[in-house]
């Protein structure tokens, strides 16, 4: 440790290190879906506001007041038509995000579902944790391990694990979420609600620089529910560029406050972003929204779907689209819709 | 080369005499501290009785002493005695009044004459000349200046002038003969009764303008120093040509990643590590992105590495230190150079204003912004994209030396990084425009004069400024909207007197103060209140903090001369600071043995503590932590020195190294009693440890070769906490191989060579992945930390120069290579979006790079 000058001046030099070097890798774009993943897991409801006293929780007061949690998880796997095998904990999660077998972790469900991508209706992947002594005792060992004593609120996690069937055992994979368990501080602490949509529309120009038609609201419809009364579908030809506008639902972007250190609050109002997935073709930007940049520049909703080539086009001329959208509070919606594209 | 104050003539050997033989002899000559002969030996034997007699005459020869760094020192000197018979005047060309034949001359004209007349002093003088090196136009000093017909020899002095005296006209062939230039030999006509006057020109053999051939111990008050003169500097490949990087190739050190200048010296943090520049601490050493360094490679004087174990004169570190001393101006004339290659181009002066007055001057300026837009990726249709990567220094010195031995200079050096990046993309309505600057200036002032007995007194005040700026805005905003700004203004003084108070006892003391400044001043958003930041989003807001250091040290570095062989130096520096308000404090003894078995074998040992105060930010009441204490390291070591010949060291040594109280990141919350909580930021829980060996094989400069190869054996180990468990840090190599070699065939050719081997840094690996839904990404799933290792590293460097020289300059053209194999060394890996797939991310591929100089 010294003076800061080099520290900095090397922290100048890795940055710029990084920059040039970071065209580096050819990998798979992340926001294309090509084989089995995990998109999102939402909790109804993503937090529970509990009038406790942190210090001395009380049991009793504690059970009376948790509420059941359903948790569900979207997984897609546009590779193969098969079932998917999963199983879902909760525990206080490690640094790897996942529920350790040496330490407490309620079993919240396992099963198979069949083919997430083409089986209609959509099938559910979803579990209920509901209030238990066990549930205390994961709550009560999270509070142990804060340092804030609870007064930002504890989290559990939740493990998600899946495989294609037959696989499970040999290649799982994992995904994991946050529940938030919080005492009322402050005195008017709301809980959190997922975020909610009213509307997604698209727009659709010619190419790159062409001018955009008129805005439509896009149907929420998956590719594999995609039918003759389908109406409003986007059709779109190679090199067509889609622009995607999400519309917020009113009241969607909550005002909430966090404590300080000091004992007292801040209040910040929500910004959520919103992931943008398909199965072929691109996005301007993969995800949107969210807080200003470091430069000042506020955050855009939208993104531009970037149609695949010719020879990326899906067999059935169909691309599946997903939005994930979050708020900075674990709470977390998605939506799914379909788009035609023709060569 | 040192001026011949006494010359004896050598006794011909009478029987060459009779037979009309004669010779040059080249001989190697050691002079002393004082001046005097020491040691002569026949370089290349030619028989006849010559080589005796050349050795009977050099042993009475009287010079003035050699300075290095202000101070007599031993140096070896090669000349050449010639051996010559007057001979009978033949017609046509026969000087009138030509002594006897078969009369047998030497050196000097008489005992009594200065050696540059020869000939009879009380004579007028026929014929006077300087001279002059090629390629610089630089007087020499101590050059045989032959009058072949009449057997006369004088001997250049320091202004680079001979005379000769009561040479009759006619026609003579004048010879100039020294060990280092190729030998002249022109021919004069001196007419009747007036003086001729000559310039003779003389081409240096091999070595470079500047350099002279110098040995011996520079400094007696430390254990491990590695020294680089200024010749071992410039052209070693792959290091552009930078004094400073070639210390990166010195045993102590293991190799920085992506070729940045970080000084990685025994397992310590790049910070721990003190550049000074004459004695006052400098922030930065390179340019950004690995760029060359901050100085000039011919205001460089010499660089001495003191990997561990450095002397108490040297403090405020615990690893390791490099000491940049900056080149004297002295100068004959006008002289300078221009360097020119495809990052930057850089220009150095010197000239004597008066006698007593000299100066240089220095600067250097980039031109990669010129070029960059053609390698960036083109900006999407309809956005724009401008980037400005520009960094430039300069320096300027100035000698005053006074009559009475007194000294004094002035150094100025400054620097600037600057970088903006400004893109805009009308389509998604965002613009960025990103600037950042690091510049700093430091004016170090000196004065040096005698202090009775054999002490030397120096004063030496130093003022700086160094400033960090970071700021991001959109474009054409009125205003930064997030920024940093950082500035730190340095005052330091020194005071040393350094000597022999008895011929057993060699002191260097001193007092050593800093006062600094820091103030920080940035526009962020600031979440270290809340209890969760995850995803807020936080208005910047304006923040202002200072923090100021002083710092005053005594220090003594004793060399106590026990008996013949063994020789103890112990040292003590006291260490007091207020920083921040606080008052902390360091006591630092240290102690070095060294005892000389004989004549080539020397064994050392030594022990020492280093302390090291807390930067003043980590101090600070609001973002810090005030009840930080002093960290300290403690050295101790175990090693050998064997030079079997003057020409060749082997220079070995064994270490421990273990610190504590290391400043380390925490990200524990404390409670009050009143039940608020607070973040303690950082602690004092860190400690690491370096176990290391090794080793430095060094070929002395020579005619043709120089060169080294350094081994490095280290296991370092840190931890952050104490109940943490150890584990390699960041830059921990285990091997680390250099071999640098440098040869001069001839011709103006100078052909070298740098190789590089080293254990790859420890990596932790990636064994799976965890998708994380609340923030749409994976988490990696990591294995032990630092576990396995990277590929094993190896470069090759190769650099061609070749240099021509002119009368009045000379021109040198250099191919410079980098990576002539193409080795793809993996520094990193990126990995893909669920951590399955990675690909290397490497150092640099070939580079070559050309450049000319010119040097006048």
């Amino acid at each position: 440790m010294n003076h800061m000058q080099p520290r900095i001046a090397f922290g100048f030099c890795l940055a710029l290190a990084a920059l040039v070097s970071a065209q580096c890798g050819s990998f798979e774009n992340p926001a294309v879906v090509l084989d089995l993943r995990a998109l999102a897991i939402t909790a109804e409801p993503p937090e529970q506001v509990l009038d406790i006293n942190p210090q001395a929780p009380s049991l009793d007061a504690l059970l009376d007041q948790l509420v059941p949690t359903k948790i569900c998880a979207l997984v897609a796997d546009p590779s193969r038509e098969a079932p998917i095998d999963w199983r879902m904990r909760v525990c206080v999660g490690n640094n790897d995000e996942r529920c350790a077998t040496t330490r407490a972790y309620i079993e919240l469900g396992a099963g198979q579902i069949a083919a997430p991508h083409t089986i209609t209706p959509a099938p559910a992947l979803c579990a209920e944790l509901p209030p238990s002594g066990a549930l205390a005792a994961l709550l009560f060992e999270a509070v142990q391990g804060d340092a804030l004593s609870s007064l930002g609120g504890v989290e559990l996690t939740v493990e998600l694990a899946f495989a294609t069937s037959g696989e499970f055992a040999s290649a799982p994979q994992y995904a994991s979420k946050k529940l938030v368990y919080a005492p009322r501080i402050p005195a008017d602490r709301v809980a959190n609600r997922n975020p909610e949509l009213t509307a997604i529309h698209y727009a659709i120009a010619a190419k790159a620089d062409a001018p955009w038609s008129p805005a439509q609201r896009l149907p929420l419809t998956r590719c594999a529910d995609v039918d003759a009364t389908v109406t409003g579908m986007p059709q779109l030809a190679v090199g067509n560029r889609m622009r995607l506008t999400p519309e917020e639902a009113p009241n969607m972007r909550e005002r909430y406050g966090i404590p300080t250190l000091s004992g007292d609050v801040r209040t910040f109002t929500e910004s959520p972003t919103y992931q943008w997935l398909t199965t072929a073709g691109g996005f301007t930007k993969r995800s949107t929204g969210g807080t200003r940049d470091a430069f000042g520049n506020p955050a855009t909703l939208f993104t531009d779907f970037k149609t695949p080539s010719a020879d990326e086009i899906p067999a059935n001329g169909l691309a599946s689209l997903w939005v994930v959208v979050r708020d900075e509070r674990r709470g977390a919606t998605w939506y799914e819709t379909c788009v035609r594209i023709a060569p | 080369m040192p001026v011949l104050l006494q010359s004896a003539a050598p006794i011909y050997p009478a029987s060459a005499l009779a037979a009309g033989k004669t010779a040059a002899v080249p001989i190697k000559i050691t002079i002393d501290a004082v001046g005097v002969v020491t040691h002569a030996v026949v370089t290349q034997a030619v028989g006849d009785g010559f080589d005796e007699a050349a050795v009977q005459a050099a042993l009475q020869y009287v010079f003035e002493p050699a300075e290095i760094d202000g101070k007599p020192a031993v140096i070896n000197v090669e000349t050449t005695i010639h051996f010559t018979i007057e001979v009978a005047p033949s017609e046509g060309v026969a000087p009138p009044g030509a002594t006897a034949a078969d009369t047998a001359t030497s050196a000097a004209a008489s005992p009594d004459a200065p050696p540059e007349h020869a000939g009879p002093i009380s004579a007028p003088i026929s014929l006077s000349g300087t001279v002059f090196e090629r390629g610089t136009r630089r007087k020499l000093a101590g050059v045989i200046v032959t009058l072949r017909e009449r057997g006369l020899d004088a001997t250049t002095n320091a202004d680079g002038a001979f005379f000769f005296h009561g040479v009759a006209a006619g026609e003579y062939e004048l010879l100039a003969t020294d060990a280092g230039y190729a030998r002249v030999a022109q021919r004069i006509a001196i007419g009747h009764n007036e003086g001729v006057q000559t310039a003779v020109w003389m081409r240096p053999l091999n070595a470079n303008p500047y350099e002279s051939m110098v040995e011996g111990e520079r400094e007696a008050l430390t254990v491990t120093k590695r020294s680089l003169h200024r010749s071992q500097l410039t052209t070693i490949p792959g290091t552009f040509g930078d004094p400073i990087r070639v210390v990166q190739s010195l045993p102590g050190l293991v190799r920085a990643p992506f070729g940045l200048g970080l000084l990685l010296v025994r397992g310590s943090n790049p910070d721990d590590t003190g550049v000074y520049i004459d004695g006052h601490e400098v922030p930065l050493l390179f340019h950004f992105l690995g760029g060359p360094s901050i100085i000039n490679p011919d205001m460089v004087g010499g660089i001495d590495l003191y990997p561990g174990g450095f002397p108490a004169r040297f403090g405020r570190k615990h690893g390791g230190v490099v000491a940049i001393d900056t080149r004297p101006t002295e100068s004959d004339g006008t002289h300078g150079d221009v360097n020119i290659n495809l990052l930057d181009t850089s220009v150095y002066a010197r000239t004597k204003v008066t006698p007593q007055l000299t100066v240089a001057a220095a600067g250097r300026r980039s031109y990669i912004d010129t070029f960059l837009w053609a390698v960036l990726p083109e900006p999407a249709p309809g956005a724009q994209q401008l980037v400005v990567p520009i960094y430039y220094d300069w320096q300027a010195r100035a000698d005053y030396r006074f009559a009475n031995t007194a000294k004094a200079s002035v150094f100025a050096i400054g620097s600037a990084d600057k970088l903006r990046v400004l893109s805009s993309d009308p389509d998604e309505q965002t613009s960025q425009d990103l600037s950042s600057a690091v510049r700093f200036f430091r004016v170090i002032g000196s004065y040096e004069r005698p202090a009775g007995r054999d002490l030397r007194l120096t004063l030496s005040p130093a003022y700086g400024r160094d400033s960090v700026v970071f700021a991001g805005a959109q474009a054409e905003a009125s205003g930064p909207f997030t920024s940093l700004d950082i500035v730190q203004q340095t005052f330091s003084y020194r005071t040393r007197l350094v000597g022999n108070l008895t011929k057993r006892l060699r002191l260097d003391t001193g007092i050593d103060l800093l006062s600094r400044v820091n103030q920080y001043r940035a526009r962020l958003p600031l979440t270290d209140d809340l209890v969760t930041d995850r995803g807020v989003d936080v208005p910047p807001e304006l923040v202002q903090r200072s923090a100021s250091t002083f710092g005053l040290a005594y220090y003594a570095d004793v060399a106590l001369q026990v008996t013949k062989r063994l020789r103890l130096l112990p040292s003590l520096r006291l260490d007091g600071y207020m920083i921040a308000g606080r008052l902390l404090g360091s006591i630092d003894p240290r102690l070095v043995a060294r005892f000389a078995t004989s004549g080539a074998w020397t064994i050392k040992a030594y022990v020492g503590r280093f302390g090291q105060p807390p930067q003043p930010e980590a101090l600070d009441s609001q973002l810090g932590n005030p009840g930080l204490k002093t960290e300290y390291a403690m050295h101790s070591g175990l090693g050998f020195e064997w030079r079997p010949h003057r020409l060749w060291l082997l220079d070995s040594e064994a270490y421990f190294i273990k610190r504590n109280n290391l400043v380390a990141f925490s990200r524990d919350i404390d409670q009050s009693s009143d039940g608020n909580f607070a973040r303690e930021f950082w602690t004092n829980d860190g400690s690491a440890y370096a176990i290391g060996a090794e080793t430095l094989i060094r070929r002395e400069i020579s005619k043709r070769v120089f060169g080294w190869t350094s081994y490095t054996f280290l296991i370092a180990r840190a931890r952050q906490t104490s109940s943490s468990t150890y584990r390699p840090p960041a830059f921990d190599q285990m091997h680390t191989l250099n071999t640098v070699a440098s040869y001069k065939p001839g011709a103006g050719w100078e052909l070298g060579l740098r190789f590089r081997l080293s254990t790859g840094r420890a990596d932790t690996p990636i064994v799976d992945a965890t998708y994380d839904a609340d923030r749409g990404n994976y988490d990696a799933v990591r294995g032990p930390q630092r576990s396995v290792r990277r590929p094993t590293f190896t470069q090759l460097d190769l650099r061609a120069e070749k240099n021509w020289l002119f009368q009045r300059w000379s021109l040198a053209g250099f191919l410079d290579v980098q990576n002539v194999f193409n080795q793809e060394n993996v520094e990193s890996f990126t990995y893909d979006y669920r951590f399955r797939k990675r690909a290397p991310v490497t150092s640099f591929p070939i580079l070559p790079t050309f450049g000319i100089r010119g040097r006048w």
